[in-house]
């Protein structure tokens, strides 16, 4: 069920509805830190990729349900004009939010992500990093693979620090102890690196729902 | 830990707490990432760096800033990047004692050729120079 838009919430749906011409009630606002950043569902987020003319092919579709994480995963592809393939997932935990199904939030996270890849931000039309490259097919995706893992990596560093799970040591330097307690528990294993572009998505949909360490300090806090 | 394990996690360590405090610039992060996904059966090599940074940073690296980058990798963040220039030639972290054994080697040969090279150079054109030449000279 939608929650009331405050009215610059509103504004804003309005304005992205008469800009692209998608339904203005599909949008959400799911982002408590920032209430005016809207979430655009994967159908609006490829209905304005199509009519950009940016991208030869756009799919997305379902992938797997993780089981022992109650995750669902989903894939999104977009193949621009060069010929440059982007493929990104994402993921949702059922029952995250009660805003939107976990199938909605993870192919909305999939599209998102492939189309940001691409270098294609839909709130801003147009801003498509044109590749000229004969990259072979392999090299395209170890490259892409490489600067993924890298942006994965620093945005799983940064949510793990505010989750406490990563701290800083009094002579400089992290402690990643309660890092790496996390990862061996959930995946057998003491490192995101090696992880493939859908565990770092379920890694990150992991750690976002965990609560702050700021706020669970202040938990029992009368 | 498996040694397929250990260069992911030597990587995650260096990105958390750089040796010495010297964090990996952003297309040393870029190349590192790279290659942790080549092997010695399939390494990357110097033109696929190229047409990587290309692709991802937009730039333009010559084969000599590949090979500096390489080797700051190697020197100031200890990471066991070996190469081969036998097919298939490229670059990849090391994944066994075996291959860094063989690297070992490789490398110990090429640097005395190369010391055998300029010692041959001095003493037949510059004799008067010829009894300065020492390993200490070639270790600094």
């Amino acid at each position: 069920m939608n929650k009331a838009r405050s009215i610059q919430q509103q504004a804003v749906a309005d304005r992205l509805a008469q800009q692209f011409d998608i339904d203005a009630e599909r949008i959400l606002f799911l982002n408590e830190e920032k209430p005016e950043e809207p979430w655009l569902p994967a159908e609006s987020l490829l209905t304005i990729a199509r009519r950009s003319g940016n991208f030869q092919t756009i799919d997305e579709s379902f992938d797997q349900y993780i089981e022992p994480l109650s995750q669902v995963v989903h894939r999104a592809t977009v193949i621009d004009r060069e010929g440059m393939t982007y493929t990104r997932s994402g993921v949702a935990t059922i029952n995250e939010r009660e805003e939107v199904d976990a199938h909605a939030l993870a192919a909305g996270r999939a599209v998102g992500a492939a189309l940001t890849a691409a270098g294609f931000n839909p709130l801003r039309p147009g801003a498509v990093v044109s590749l000229d490259l004969a990259l072979p097919g392999g090299d395209v995706r170890q490259a892409d693979e490489a600067q993924s893992r890298n942006a994965d990596l620093r945005r799983i560093h940064a949510i793990a620090e505010r989750k406490g799970l990563i701290l800083p040591l009094p002579g400089g330097g992290w402690d990643r102890a309660g890092y790496r307690r996390l990862l061996m528990e959930k995946f057998g294993v003491n490192t995101a690196a090696m992880f493939d572009a859908t565990q770092r998505a379920s890694f990150i949909n992991i750690l976002d729902q965990m609560p702050d360490a700021f706020a669970d300090e202040f938990a029992n806090v009368a | 830990m498996h040694p397929e394990q250990l260069k992911f996690e030597i990587y995650e360590e260096e990105l958390l707490n750089p040796l010495h405090g010297h964090e990996l610039s952003d297309v040393e992060m870029f190349v590192s990432s790279l290659l942790l996904g080549a092997s010695r059966e399939h390494p990357v090599g110097i033109k696929a760096i190229i047409l990587g940074v290309n692709a991802s940073k937009g730039y333009e690296l010559s084969e000599r800033k590949v090979k500096d980058i390489i080797r700051s990798l190697r020197k100031g963040h200890a990471f066991p990047i070996i190469a081969s220039r036998k097919p298939p030639a490229g670059y990849w972290w090391c994944g066994s004692v075996e291959e860094m054994q063989e690297f070992i080697e490789s490398f110990r040969s090429q640097a005395l050729d190369e010391l055998h090279t300029i010692s041959q150079i001095v003493k037949h054109n510059f004799p008067a120079l010829a009894g300065q030449l020492s390993l200490e000279d070639y270790t600094r």
